[in-house]
């Protein structure tokens, strides 16, 4: 290292041929040439050939040995083409076009990439509208902008409700928002569903997630059930869990944000839970369901239950004439997330005896 | 003066141009690997236990007011206990030089990855934030230990500006770590179902900002990122190159047999880095340094896939 005085790296003639062997130091070797390259030599390519015949270049250099014995111009010309099919640049290129087509190059802030969402319109379009025949009402008791915390009830093993939400908020309401639901860990950790739920614009639910969503005043969906509603036994449908410890009551203190209850009768059928099997090892799910097609009939029974659903959205509750400090009371706090789920459990209600009723 | 490894070199670089240093001291194992006219190299190895008394001498005698502390391992090392000597020990001997001296400034470097992979992570991790770190990664926990010693000297000697910079994943063509050397693999190996979302920064940037925190005092602790997040396969998908899925089950044991013979820079433990995410907030560091990075994180893997693959270097 030593031995080589550093002045002589910076002539600039020579030393990019004759540099690369004997250092010790191979990678900030190739950076001392490549600078050099780009100042002194304009036609780098000649300079790369003699210098870079390695594992990459192996066949272009070929190409090149071959082009200077070649006269005749249409073999110049094919031998031109081969040399672009041979060079890596240009597959990393084609892959890179090829593998881009599906993604976008940018993620909001929160991960929800819009190319991925819109190429999965047409599935959850087709789940909406043919397959559990959504009606959604009381859209308008969705502020058109500004922050808002929906607080709607949570079922059905996987959070279809949460992306049904999502569709309807954004291509059934008038100003075609994009709310952002906050999911339990289960659903977030599980491969491939976390990741797509993500995409689409899911988010773990965590104060610190809710809080950023709506100080850049976004929608945000809360279910404040968790993970106790999801699993919920099918004989318990419609009956509302214990809601949390009341976070999403100080999340709407601390914010300002309004409260708007939803009820979602329909998705706590899709998946008829029967019994749930504790697993030994829980790094994956909680719990293995047990539904009258699950596991029995493998991949099979994991397709979902054509029920008929509706949404429903209530009366918003304002919560600004608080103080920021009263999201340490915690006698507000928890009247306040009883009146929510009062309120939700009569929707809920409601919406089942309509259901009935229409069926009948 | 600076020490350490590759961004050693763009940093000596950068000071040599700049009038207003007088004289650098590059302190290290190896001769950096530039052109030196006001820098001197000296020889020190921090892993010997005078080191800190050398150092001092050094100070002393050339009346050094700044001190860049870049000593810090790009990889994890099978090493164990040498790399917990030259990181949290060798922090510490710096630090007893920068005391003996009462050097006016020190900057450190930092790595914003030390807030750890975890399922629990919220987006964007502040310093209210536990930095947890990698269990079971003496990498990390060496790093955090160097930057707990250093967070004590700042507040033992309120004389001496203490800045420290954590980087996300730094890339680039030049830059050498365990990121970009993961990146650079034409079929990238990922966990099957799992993308999470990385943060990046541009070599140039991440020079930029040390030598900015040269050019004026600031204290604290700063977050330094490139604009923007993208899941793991996009980065992947941008730089033009294919990856290979491998399920969780196999991953674990593939990846033990792949350190343990020293195929991969990486041990197994760093799997978390591809499953969940890390990410920073930068918002107010970049404010309070007035510092905007000038590649976003796309332009960051478009410069870094037009580079030169590293096997023809």
């Amino acid at each position: 290292m030593s031995s080589q005085p550093p002045e002589d790296r910076a002539k600039p003639a020579k030393p990019v041929g004759h540099a690369s062997p004997g250092f010790l130091d191979g990678a900030s070797i190739g950076r001392a040439a490549s600078a050099t390259i780009g100042l002194e030599f304009p036609d780098d390519e000649a300079v790369l050939s003699e210098h870079g015949s390695g594992v990459e270049g192996g066949g272009s250099s070929l190409v090149r040995a071959l082009r200077g014995r070649l006269q005749h111009t249409r073999a110049r010309a094919w031998l031109t083409a081969l040399e672009q099919l041979l060079d890596p640049a240009q597959h990393r290129e084609w892959i890179r076009r090829l593998r881009m087509r599906a993604r976008s190059e940018e993620v909001d802030p929160f991960g929800l990439d819009p190319i991925y969402t819109e190429r999965q319109r047409p599935y959850l379009e087709f789940l909406y509208r043919s397959y559990w025949r959504i009606a959604a009402s009381g859209m308008d008791r969705v502020p058109d902008h500004g922050r808002a915390i929906i607080v709607a009830n949570h079922g059905g093993v996987l959070p279809y409700d949460a992306v049904m939400l999502m569709y309807a908020i954004r291509y059934d309401h008038s100003a075609h928002r994009t709310a952002r639901p906050l999911l339990e860990d289960a659903p977030m950790r599980l491969p491939f569903l976390g990741t797509a739920l993500n995409r689409l614009g899911c988010v773990r639910a965590s104060q610190e997630n809710a809080t950023k969503l709506l100080e850049g005043d976004r929608l945000v969906i809360v279910f404040p059930e968790g993970g106790k509603g999801t699993s919920k036994l099918h004989r318990q449908r419609y009956q509302l869990q214990r809601f949390g410890r009341g976070g999403f009551v100080k999340l709407a203190l601390r914010t300002g944000a309004p409260i708007v209850p939803a009820a979602i009768i329909g998705a706590e059928e899709v998946h008829p839970l029967i019994s749930k099997m504790r697993l030994g090892n829980r790094s994956l799910s909680p719990y293995l369901p047990i539904t009258p097609t699950f596991p029995w009939f493998g991949p099979l029974g994991v397709i979902p239950f054509p029920a008929m659903w509706m949404i429903r959205f209530g009366e918003s509750i304002d919560l600004r004439d608080h103080n920021k400090d009263a999201a340490r009371d915690t006698a507000l706090v928890n009247e306040v997330n009883d009146r929510v789920r009062t309120q939700i459990q009569a929707m809920l209600d409601d919406l089942v005896r309509e259901r009935d009723a229409r069926e009948r | 003066m600076a020490r350490g490894n590759r961004e050693r070199t763009e940093l000596i670089k950068r000071l040599e141009r700049d009038r207003r240093y007088r004289r650098v001291l590059a302190i290290d194992i190896v001769r950096p690997n530039t052109r030196l006219t006001k820098t001197d190299f000296h020889k020190i190895d921090l892993t010997q236990p005078s080191a800190d008394a050398e150092l001092a001498r050094l100070f002393q005698s050339h009346g050094v007011d700044t001190v860049v502390h870049l000593a810090f391992l790009t990889h994890p090392s099978h090493n164990a206990l040498w790399a917990h000597e030259l990181e949290a020990i060798g922090t510490l001997q710096v630090l007893n030089a920068c005391a003996a001296c009462s050097v006016h400034k020190l900057v450190q470097w930092s790595l914003t990855a030390l807030f750890g992979p975890h399922q629990q992570n919220s987006f964007y991790l502040h310093d209210d934030d536990e930095m947890r770190g990698l269990p079971g990664s003496r990498y990390f926990t060496d790093k955090l230990e160097a930057e707990r010693l250093t967070r004590r000297f700042a507040a033992e000697n309120p004389s001496t500006v203490v800045t420290i910079l954590r980087t996300a994943a730094i890339l680039g063509q030049q830059v050498d770590n365990f990121v970009s050397r993961y990146f650079s693999h034409s079929v990238v190996p990922t966990l099957m179902g799992s993308n999470p979302l990385l943060q990046l920064l541009g070599e140039e940037d991440a020079v930029s900002a040390f030598k900015l925190c040269l050019d004026a005092d600031y204290r604290g602790r700063f977050n330094i990122a490139a604009r923007g997040i993208l899941p793991l396969q996009t980065i992947i998908a941008l730089s033009g190159r294919l990856s290979l899925p491998i399920p969780h089950l196999a991953a674990k044991s593939l990846a033990q047999l792949l350190w343990a013979t020293q195929v991969v820079k990486a041990p197994p433990n760093f799997l978390d880095f591809l499953r969940y995410f890390c990410i920073v907030e930068t918002e107010p560091s970049l404010r309070q340094l007035g510092f905007t990075p000038a590649l976003n994180i796309q332009a960051v893997v478009r410069l870094f896939a037009e580079g030169t693959p590293r096997s023809e270097r």
